[in-house]
């Protein structure tokens, strides 16, 4: 019998060396192959007059929607509109295919790369298609909020993508939760009563508190923590762009009030673990009791027990909706595709009321970008203060732009936010005069 | 005395006739096997190699993804060397082998040695064993990811119960990369196994008799025959446990998105991010091309080593 792993006559010894190289090479292969790209250049998307392709990561149920979108547009239209839906990571797919000249007509662009997409030209400016008269949505149709990151970094003109729809930051509770820590007015009621202060908010954390259940949380990334100083009538960025958040004085006593929260724990740090897998889990399992997060999260609360509605953030008069942080996409034309007419008229009709409203109604997970469109936020009366979710996007704002275009700023701020809250030891001038420095370039 | 066969009894020019016959049949052979191959070498140039050259010639130079790239000599790789992010990710990769790769190992030979014993209930347990292997890393991340929740694990709630502390598997910098180790080694040990254990049905019984006749306990069959004879094995396993440990991204990218805090960072998650989210692709292939390095010095070293303890029965 033999003993060997391999039949001897190969010679086990160079067997597994070869065997070994072998998968060394393989292994490296995929670590090494991923930082390579095509060459820049070569044609653009469709041919002239011919099929509008277009690209985003959205997969069931929003991509079955988008390709009956697709269809209807290709009958409206009168060319073929097709939806490429990206399975895998999107952004690599998309850099891989503007990089040989094989993108689609038009894309979905996130925040982190709107910037980069600008100054490298892979993108064709708006701003003459919607002033000609002829494009079926008007800029004044979206909240002003909402597209400042799609303009260049540098503040040069130009608009280089619409939202395609938007999520801004709302107060979420559970109102069985509430109950039972003896909270007997809820946020909305509050906020219907003109008292929704930060003291209300204070005093029911700290009832909260006493339970064995979390009162609210609060994560590392910019949409998280952002709207605690807006919100309470902080200025976060000036004129130019800077930001002054270190200097603000309504913004430093949001800090201080925040810091004060996170001490008592009234309020808990989430860590920085992403959206979808830290606070949505504990707020859909019953452990924290209100949550600080956007309209995406409504599907999975209908398929829950317990009850549920939506207030704005608290403010310092207890009445107003202040501006908060909204999570956004952009559509944007490939300024390489030869069928650029099809694709603006593609993407003026894909963010159009009618294309919104074909898009998000029927148990959709987003808000209109656009005004006029109450009934799809407002739909099957869920959540009861619906209603209030247009009215947040009209004061909210987008990612700044002093985040995104600049990489770096975009990657470490987190990073940096998560180090400091889980310390702990920081206070608000030196946690926001840090902040500040990576934003402004200091560092 | 020579023999003379039919093949011997030829003629000269006969002879030269058979050498071209065979040589052309050779010919016709090989060409015939590089034909076969070719769609797999076209795929392998194409997708694998090509992209490989072209990342080793990119950490030369400074390209944004788009626009013209330019030359930067070593200045991509003395970057890469010098930012202490990429130090602490260095660390944390070597303390996730550290972990991961003995823990995978003395876990695999446990359990294949316990299964060995087990044999009516064997196919259950590698069948039971092996099925993380098959699960695609995210949904394993994914389940693991409700496992460390600190709030709802059920994980926390049997450590708290027997008395023991409940970590925040993946906040606690000092947690998360032991909480990746074994995530990593749960879903790896199915392969491990039935390598043990092919590697335990390889050992000759003649030789485990041989020493329990000479009055040999479990414990010494284990150290001086099993071990011994399973270092092949054990060898390979190694070889490639470090190569897959040294590569860790996946569970990383599912736990944190793009946003993973320092101490959770790998040297393959911060190719992907500087290529993908700083879109620096040189400086992301100056780091992947050292990373190769890396591995191509450890692998060399264990070839180098194994002549000291690896034992070949042939």
């Amino acid at each position: 019998m033999s003993n060997s792993l391999f039949p001897s006559d190969i010679g086990r010894r160079n067997v597994l060396r070869a065997g070994l190289f072998a998968g060394l090479g393989l292994a490296a292969a995929p670590s090494l192959a991923a930082c390579s790209g095509g060459s820049a250049g070569a044609s653009g998307g469709a041919s002239a007059g011919g099929p509008i392709k277009w690209a985003g990561w959205d997969g069931p149920p929003s991509s079955e929607r988008f390709i009956q979108l697709s269809e209807n547009l290709t009958s409206k239209m009168g060319v073929q509109v097709t939806y490429q839906q990206v399975v895998g990571d999107y952004l690599a797919k998309l850099l891989s295919q503007l990089s040989a000249g094989a993108a689609p007509d038009a894309f979905y662009v996130g925040d982190i790369y709107m910037s980069k997409l600008i100054e490298t030209k892979q993108l064709l400016d708006l701003t003459p298609y919607l002033n000609s008269g002829s494009a079926a949505v008007k800029l004044d149709d979206f909240y002003e909020g909402l597209y400042p990151w799609c303009r260049p970094a540098d503040g040069s003109p130009g608009l280089f993508g619409l939202p395609t729809d938007c999520n801004p930051a709302v107060f979420w509770f559970n109102k069985d939760l509430l109950a039972e820590a003896g909270v007997t007015t809820d946020p909305a009621a509050h906020f219907d009563a003109g008292t929704w202060t930060q003291d209300t908010l204070t005093d029911m954390l700290d009832k909260i508190r006493a339970t064995d259940k979390k009162g609210l949380l609060v994560g590392s990334g910019w949409f998280d923590w952002f709207g605690w100083m807006s919100t309470f009538g902080g200025t976060l960025f000036d004129e130019s762009g800077k930001a002054v958040f270190d200097d603000d004085a309504k913004s430093q006593e949001a800090l201080a009030w925040l810091f004060e929260q996170l001490k008592s724990g009234n309020i808990s740090y989430s860590g920085s673990l992403p959206q979808g897998q830290s606070g949505d889990t504990l707020f859909y399992a019953g452990q924290v009791a209100t949550y600080s997060s956007a309209r995406y999260v409504l599907p999975n609360l209908k398929k829950l027990k317990f009850g549920y509605d939506m207030a704005p953030f608290p403010s310092l008069s207890g009445k107003d909706i202040m501006p908060v942080p909204i999570n956004t996409a952009a559509l944007s034309v490939n300024i390489n595709s030869k069928n650029q007419a099809k694709a603006l008229e593609f993407l003026a009709n894909f963010v159009s009321a009618e294309g919104q409203k074909f898009r998000l109604s029927g148990g959709g997970n987003a808000v209109p970008s656009i005004r006029g469109l109450d009934e799809i936020v407002t739909e099957d009366n869920l959540p009861s203060h619906g209603k209030l979710f247009n009215d947040i996007a009209a004061k909210g704002y987008a990612v700044p732009r002093a985040i995104i275009s600049n990489p770096t700023v975009a990657t470490e701020l987190p990073k940096i936010v998560d180090q400091m809250f889980k310390a702990g030891n920081e206070t608000p001038k030196s946690f926001s005069g840090k902040l500040v420095k990576l934003i402004n370039g200091g560092s | 005395m020579a023999v003379l066969t039919a093949s011997s009894r030829t003629r000269p020019g006969q002879e030269s006739g058979n050498a071209g016959t065979r040589r052309r049949r050779r010919r016709k052979d090989t060409t015939a096997g590089y034909l076969f191959l070719t769609p797999q070498l076209l795929g392998m140039v194409v997708f694998m190699v090509g992209p490989l050259l072209f990342a080793l010639v990119l950490a030369f130079y400074h390209w944004d993804g788009f626009g013209t790239r330019s030359f930067v000599g070593l200045s991509n790789f003395v970057d890469v060397l010098s930012d202490p992010r990429i130090q602490r990710s260095a660390v944390n990769t070597v303390w996730y082998t550290v972990l991961q790769v003995p823990g995978l190992m003395i876990a695999g030979l446990f359990f294949a040695v316990l299964m060995q014993r087990t044999p009516k209930l064997t196919p259950v347990y590698r069948v039971a064993f092996f099925a993380p292997v098959i699960t695609s890393s995210v949904a394993v991340a994914a389940i693991w990811l409700w496992l460390f929740n600190p709030d709802i694990s059920p994980v926390n709630s049997a450590l708290r119960n027997i008395g023991l502390p409940a970590p925040n598997w993946l906040q606690d910098p000092g947690f998360v990369i032991p909480s990746f180790a074994i995530v990593g080694i749960w879903q790896a040990l199915g392969y491990q196994l039935v390598m043990f254990m092919a590697g335990l049905q390889s050992i000759d019984r003649s030789c485990l008799e041989a020493a329990e006749i000479d009055g040999c306990s479990e414990w010494q069959k284990l150290q001086r025959i099993t071990i011994p004879l399973l270092s092949p094995t054990i060898l390979f396993l190694s070889i490639t446990s470090i190569l897959g440990s040294f590569q860790v991204f996946d569970y990383i990218y599912v736990f944190f998105g793009t946003t993973a805090p320092d101490a959770a960072r790998t040297i393959v998650y911060e190719v992907v991010q500087i290529a993908f989210q700083e879109f620096n692709f040189g400086q992301a292939s100056a780091l992947a091309f050292l990373l190769f390095l890396a591995l191509l010095a450890v692998t060399g070293l264990q070839l180098t080593a194994q002549k000291r303890w690896v034992h070949y029965s042939e």
